[in-house]
């Protein structure tokens, strides 16, 4: 019998966890190990902390360059998704995080500054002028580029490749999941409780999906006597205020999950509920600021908690 | 010893005649010198023509970039959404340096519960 226990490691600030309770420890360690070499490769060419990242050339580039296949691909995809939210999601807010002061990894703490500086100048990546056939990027010198928002999701979802048919890729809460689990009635995911992370609000069975979730609570720093938070909103470069607490997204990729989630994060309840009703093909669970929880769209919920169906 | 008287100096006289018609020749002598300079330049016989500046229609058609032109002379251009103007003196675009070859591979082990059970956390 295999043992089904997870193989794990550490990339892009989180713990990546690798499941194929199918193949035996032998190919369970081979495949975490090409998981964790395309994680690490991707973090090498897409963060913004590193200074010899493909990123932050791009970000400190003048005149037009030409990138890598890999990162145009992203920066294209980043492009769709805007047009997608209606601007809602934008990459474009790299100088709205490092004003705001994430201009390092985040710790608990490593962030905390005594006073808050303006918001630059709006950017958006509708500036920057992506040339599919010479994989070419123009970019003003007002627009930093943040892929923090896809990058994750999507390298999830290119390690799902690797997967067989039952196995799993959870990079810190953005997962991927494939097959009916190793229990056959699907893979269990665990809703937090924002306020408590030793509480669960609600444990759903899912297949053949990608989850990812937005939360204000986890990467949080204090500024002067406020606090501000990663979920920059780029209509305003500041941290989103939203009556929204966390938003769950169970989506047909971990990217698009990833990204609906923020977006839905940034349009609040009433909007997140209208726009995610346009999408049948995408479920989620919203948690209020009220401590209220709702469920939209379809989704198989593990009896334990009731909770509110939108 | 010999006083001598100083010798006085020699007086011209002149009159206002006189002194109208010194300026007249003062001021004539310079608008002559200067006059070429205010005429400009001009064709005399034997020189070659001088070159006209103005545009022509060649059979090759022209080709400028625009930040090239003087900024009074830049025809206005409506740029699409999500388009920008390239600069003339940007020339090809430009190469990044590729990322170091040699990724180091994180440390891997076996995770601490027998089961895959995913928990949320906001990415």
């Amino acid at each position: 019998m295999n043992d089904a226990t997870p193989w794990t490691f550490r990339a892009m600030g989180t713990d990546v966890l690798v499941a194929a309770p199918t193949l035996d420890t032998h190919a369970q360690s081979l495949l975490a190990e090409q998981v964790a070499d395309l994680f690490a490769a991707n973090e090498l060419r897409f963060s913004r902390f590193r200074e010899d990242s493909e990123l932050s050339q791009l970000n400190r580039a003048r005149g037009p360059c030409h990138v890598s296949d890999a990162l145009f691909d992203v920066l294209w995809a980043a492009r769709a998704h805007l047009d997608a939210t209606d601007g809602v999601f934008d990459p474009a807010i790299g100088a709205a995080l490092v004003a705001l002061g994430y201009d390092a990894p985040f710790s608990p703490g490593a962030l905390d500054r005594s006073v808050s500086r303006l918001p630059p100048a709006r950017a958006s990546l509708r500036e920057v002028a992506l040339d599919p056939s010479t994989h070419t990027v123009s970019r003003p010198s007002h627009v930093q580029i943040d892929l923090g928002g896809i990058v994750k999701g999507r390298t999830v979802d290119e390690a799902a490749r690797l997967l067989p048919d039952v196995g799993a890729i959870d990079a810190g809460g953005d997962a991927r999941l494939r097959g009916a689990g190793p229990t056959g009635h699907g893979w269990l995911v665990d809703v937090e409780d924002p306020r408590d992370a030793d509480r669960t609000l609600v444990t759903l069975a899912v297949r053949d999906r990608g989850v990812a979730t937005s939360a204000p609570n986890r990467r949080r720093w204090r500024v002067g006597r406020g606090h501000a938070h990663h979920l920059v909103d780029p209509r305003t470069g500041r941290s989103a205020r939203s009556d929204l607490a966390q938003v769950t997204i169970v989506a047909d990729s971990t990217e698009r999950a990833d990204v609906l989630a923020k977006t839905m994060f940034l349009l609040g309840r009433d909007a997140a509920r209208a726009g995610l009703r346009q999408m049948p093909d995408v479920s989620a669970v919203l948690v209020g600021t009220d401590g209220r929880t709702e469920l939209v769209g379809s989704l198989d919920v593990v009896p334990e908690k009731g909770v509110a169906r939108a | 010893m010999t006083e001598r008287a100083a010798k006085a100096r020699p007086r011209i006289e002149l009159g206002t005649r006189e002194l109208r018609a010194a300026l007249v020749a003062l001021l004539a002598g310079v608008y002559l010198a200067v006059w070429p300079q205010l005429r400009g330049p001009s064709a005399e016989a034997g020189d070659a023509p001088a070159a006209v500046a103005t545009s022509t229609v060649s059979a090759t058609p022209r080709t400028v970039w625009i930040d090239q032109l003087p900024p009074g002379e830049r025809p206005l251009v409506e740029v699409p959404a999500g388009w920008t103007l390239a600069s003339s003196s940007a020339g090809s675009p430009r190469e990044l340096a590729p990322p170091a070859t040699s990724i180091s591979r994180p440390r891997i082990a076996r995770a601490t519960r027998s089961h895959a059970r995913i928990r949320t956390r906001s990415s």
